[in-house]
Parts: structure tokens; sequence; C-alpha cells
């Protein structure tokens, strides 16, 4: 038997040293071909290469370091995994993959190439003809072959039809490694999804009180409403604080946008607030300085935010509220009427020069402060959905709404108007609401 | 001149050479289904290099996302003129959140021109 060349060079078994090289182990490693039993798309590919050249035998075969793994033979009876293999020397499937090419033999026991191989006696080559099976990165890792048990000549017709039927192969098995690619990574988007949000959730709930603090003669909650399909940690917050002395502070914020960066300036925004609140009775006081905060940080994010600093009072509560780029607070009366407080203010965190102003208010008993993010303002159905259009649930529509709550407790109200949004929007939130309330009980 | 498939919000960039100018018409509404739409405009416009004006004369909805973009757009040396007539809410926006002042608006697009920087 004759030498042959390799274009990797050879081993010291004389077989070509491309069977050992580890990116081509690594290609045929994740066709997942090694060991698997025959399917029915290769054994039908295998037959129409009898069909097209009436070799009497057709083969699949991938071939590792050192065993050939039999895929498909369909002229043998399927004789399970430790049966459907041979030594690498024991067939000439190595010859194609090893040149990474073709390789033709028209009578085995006189071509110099395969005189004398020990594969002619056990599977009566008189001719061999097979290709390589190459996949996407170039990697011949087995062959797509037919032997017939006397020497004759291959046509140039029937030889490229081999080779179509050998890349049909490669087709498949590289369709297989891009599916199984894209089933990898997208468990692993799902995994990074999942931490994500998790990470999102804890960070949202960090930036939030886990329950109000209780304040003595007053009836207080708070209700967060995240946007639908949100995974991303938003900047809407609250806090219900001792400032100091009989003195409450109550803040409401709303950073501009989402993600890491608004979740930064929101604890920025909670921190200095709590820290500053005991040091000045004057929201307007507190804000600017935060807005002097955020500038020397260079805060990636505007906020507007409302901020009432208060204390109880035997005929109710009073104190002093500042909006800052907000919406303005609203205040129910007792009588059911509602009314705006608050003068507008410039947003935080863009301008060194803010205007801010407190404003005085009261709340004789039954009566309620209602602060919230503009989600309760501004909240649109789906434009995307084939329902009517519904114009916005703005400001006016939601003073309408907290007044439909006349008598109920704070949390009562902060349910209802969550109702009332999720009406209106239809279950579809376009943004994130915070909802604070702040109620004085009614006297027995 | 590009053109943005409507999403509730149609965008259009139009650059002009005489004043060198970029104009970003804002069709219709934003929100956070069309945020990333919004971001890439601005994007664009940024990249053309030339003094912005912003046209919200066709806005119907202006969210605080792009309330965003434009203080952004006004910090840039570039400078920032918006188109109007500013409507509706966003008006109410730019009042609410003291800005209103600080952006120049103009009511025609040559006067918006005219009140770029050279």
């Amino acid at each position: 038997m004759g030498e042959l060349e390799y274009p990797g060079g050879m081993r010291e078994d004389g077989l070509p040293a491309v069977l050992s090289d580890p990116a081509r182990l690594a290609a045929l490693e994740a066709s997942g071909m090694i060991g698997s039993a025959p399917e029915q798309v290769f054994d039908d590919l295998a037959r129409l290469a009898v069909s097209i050249t009436g070799a009497a035998i057709s083969a699949i075969t991938f071939v590792g370091k050192t065993r050939t793994y039999w895929k498909s033979v369909p002229h043998l009876a399927y004789g399970g995994v430790e049966n459907w293999q041979n030594a690498v020397g024991d067939s000439f499937c190595y010859f194609a993959v090893g040149a990474n090419g073709p390789f033709v033999v028209e009578d085995a026991e006189k071509d110099p190439r395969t005189a004398g191989h020990r594969a002619i006696g056990p599977w009566g080559v008189g001719a061999w003809a097979g290709f390589p099976i190459v996949t996407a990165d170039g990697q011949a890792i087995g062959t797509m072959c037919v032997i017939d048990a006397n020497p004759r000549r291959w046509e140039q017709h029937e030889l490229e039809s081999l080779a179509v039927l050998a890349r049909a192969v490669a087709n498949e098995i590289n369709l297989r490694i891009s599916l199984s690619v894209a089933q990898s990574a997208l468990h692993s988007a799902r995994n990074a999804l999942a931490v994500s949000r998790d990470l999102a959730r804890s960070l949202q709930d960090s930036l939030l009180p886990p329950v109000l603090r209780p304040v003595p003669g007053l009836d207080a909650s708070a209700r967060y409403l995240a946007a639908t399909g949100d995974v991303e940690v938003v900047g809407d917050f609250y806090d219900l604080f001792h400032a100091r002395g009989p003195w409450w502070t109550a803040v409401l914020g709303d950073v501009c946008g989402k993600g890491t960066e608004a979740a930064k300036v929101t604890a920025l925004a909670r921190y200095t607030l709590r820290a500053d609140a005991g040091d000045h009775l004057s929201p307007a006081a507190v804000l600017d300085r935060l807005n002097t905060a955020m500038l020397a940080q260079r805060a990636p994010r505007y906020l507007t935010a409302v901020q009432a600093t208060f204390r109880t009072t035997p005929t109710g509560a009073a104190g002093r509220l500042c909006t800052a780029g907000h919406p303005p607070a609203l205040i129910r009366r007792a009588d059911g009427r509602v009314q705006e407080t608050g003068v507008p203010g410039t947003l935080l965190g863009v301008m060194p020069t803010v205007r801010l102003t407190d404003v005085r208010f009261r709340l004789a008993p039954g009566e309620l402060l209602f602060l919230y993010t503009d989600g309760a303002c501004e909240s649109r159905p789906d434009p995307r959905s084939p329902l009517p259009h519904r114009p916005i649930f703005d400001e006016e529509a939601l003073a309408r709404a907290l007044a439909d709550t006349h008598g109920m407790d704070a949390a009562a109200t902060n349910a209802h108007i969550a109702d009332v949004l999720a009406g209106h929007h239809g279950g579809w939130a376009s943004d994130d609401t915070a909802l604070l309330s702040l109620r004085v009980p009614p006297r027995p | 001149m590009q053109e943005r498939p409507p999403d509730g919000l149609s965008v259009r960039i139009t650059e002009v050479t005489r004043p060198n100018a970029c104009v970003l018409a804002l069709l219709g509404s934003t929100g956070a289904w069309n945020v990333t739409v919004l971001e890439q405009a601005f994007r664009d416009a940024g990249a053309t290099g030339r003094p912005l004006v912003v046209d919200l004369s066709g806005l119907d909805f202006g969210d605080e996302v792009l309330l965003g973009f434009l203080l952004h757009a006004y910090t840039t040396p570039r400078g920032l003129v918006l188109l109007g007539p500013v409507t509706g809410s966003f008006a109410r926006r730019l009042y609410r959140t003291g800005v209103d002042e600080l952006f120049k608006t103009q009511q025609t697009l040559a006067l918006a021109l005219a009140q770029l920087p050279e």
C-alpha cells in the first residue's frame, strides 16, 4: 500500500494527523453524531446514493481519533452503539477525512493507495468512492461513501451526485448545530433575564420602604404600581420618615427613565432627602440642596419630586409642601371636594438655580393629602391595541377619581385609584406609578 | 430625509444646509413602547453635527423621556430651538417642570432657523 500525503501530515500509525486535531474533534463532538443511532433522514440519503450509483453498499460515517462511527449503513440491521463502529484504520473513510476532499478508488486491490488495505476483506471492497462531510467551519468530520464488491468505474455524474449528498448530510448536521447553539443562547438569555429581573426587583425593593413608618395621629398608605412587562428598575420612589421634633416628612419622586442610571439617582435622592430633612423644615430648602447634590454628583437623570413636611395637631395636620417639576399634590377635603396644592417649581438635577416655593397646607379630620407620580395622570391605553382610542387619563380625571373616594381611608383610596387606572388602561400600564396618601382620621 | 414606521410616533429628520441645521420633527405620541425610536432619532440628529431644531407642532403627547432628550440636547454646545406651537400636555409639562423659559421656542421654521447659532 502506497503512502499518501495529507495536508496536515501523518501520525506515527500512518493515519492522517488531522484525525487527532482538537479543532476537528471538537467539531465532531459538537455534531452530536458520535455513537448516535440511525435516523431516517440519513438512511434516506444513503439509499439515494445507492440508487444513483448502483453501488452495493452505501454508508454515512463519522471519523474520530481512533474509531469510525457508523451513522447510516442501510444494508445492515442496527446492532447497537458498540457494534455500530470500528477502528479508524478498518475502513477507507479516513482517506476522505484526511484529505478533506473526495477519495475515489476504482480497483481497491490494484490501486497503490489501497492495495493490501485491511478494510478490503471484511467489507468486500472492490471499488470505493467517498466525499467528506464538512462542517460550517470547514472541518471534515465524516464521509458519505459507496462501496461496490467488484472493481468499477465511477461516472462523473455519480460522483457529482455523491458530493451533493455529502453536502446534504453536512447541511443537516450544520442546521442541528446552529439550532443547538441558538437553543443554548436562548437558555442563557432566559437565565440572564431571570437574574436581571430578580436584581431589578431587589433593587426596586431596596429603594422603597418595605412598610411605612406609622405616624401618630395619621393614617398613611403607599402603593407602587409597576408598568406592564417591565423588568428594569425604575425611578419612582416614595418615603415617609421622622424629620425632627414633631415634624415628619413625606416625599414622592420620579426620576426620568429606567435602569441602573435611574436607580443611582433614586438612591442619591432618597438618602440626601433623609439626611437634609432634619436640618431644614422648608421642603423647598431641602429640594434645593438635593438639586445641588445632583449637579455635584453629575446625576445622569433629572428628577421631579413633591415633598411635604408636616406635624399633627390637635385639629388635624399642618405643614408645608413644595413641588419641583412635579404634578400638583391633591387634597381631598372632608366634604369630598378635591383641591390642587403646590406652586409649580423647577425640576431637579439640570439647572444650578431652581425656583421652588413652599405652600402651607392644613388637613382637618377626615381630610387626605394625595401625592402621586405622573403615571397616575398620564395613563393611556396601549396604542397598539385594536380597541377604540381613549383619551389620556389626565389630572382632571385623577381629581374626579379622588373625589369619588370620599370617606375612604388612605389604603382604600390608593386601591380605588389603582382600580380606576387599571380600568382606563385596560391592564396595560405604560408607566410606573407611585401613590402616597396621608389622611387625618375622622373624629369618632 | 429619513422616515420611520409609525408606532404611535413618526419621526422625520431633515438636514438643512443654509442655515446649517438639522430639523427633527416628531409627530404623534412618545411613550415606553417607542422610546428606542425616539432615542435613535435624537442620536441620528446629533450625529449630523448640526444645530438642532425639534419640531413639536405635530406632537400629541410627550412623556418625561422626551423632555429628558430635549434637556440633554439643550446642554450640548450645538444649539437647540423648539418649533411650536407646543400645546396640550407637553406644554403643561414644560410649564410644570419650570423649563419652559429655558428653551427657545419659535412658531415658524424660518424663525427657528434664524435663531440658531451660525
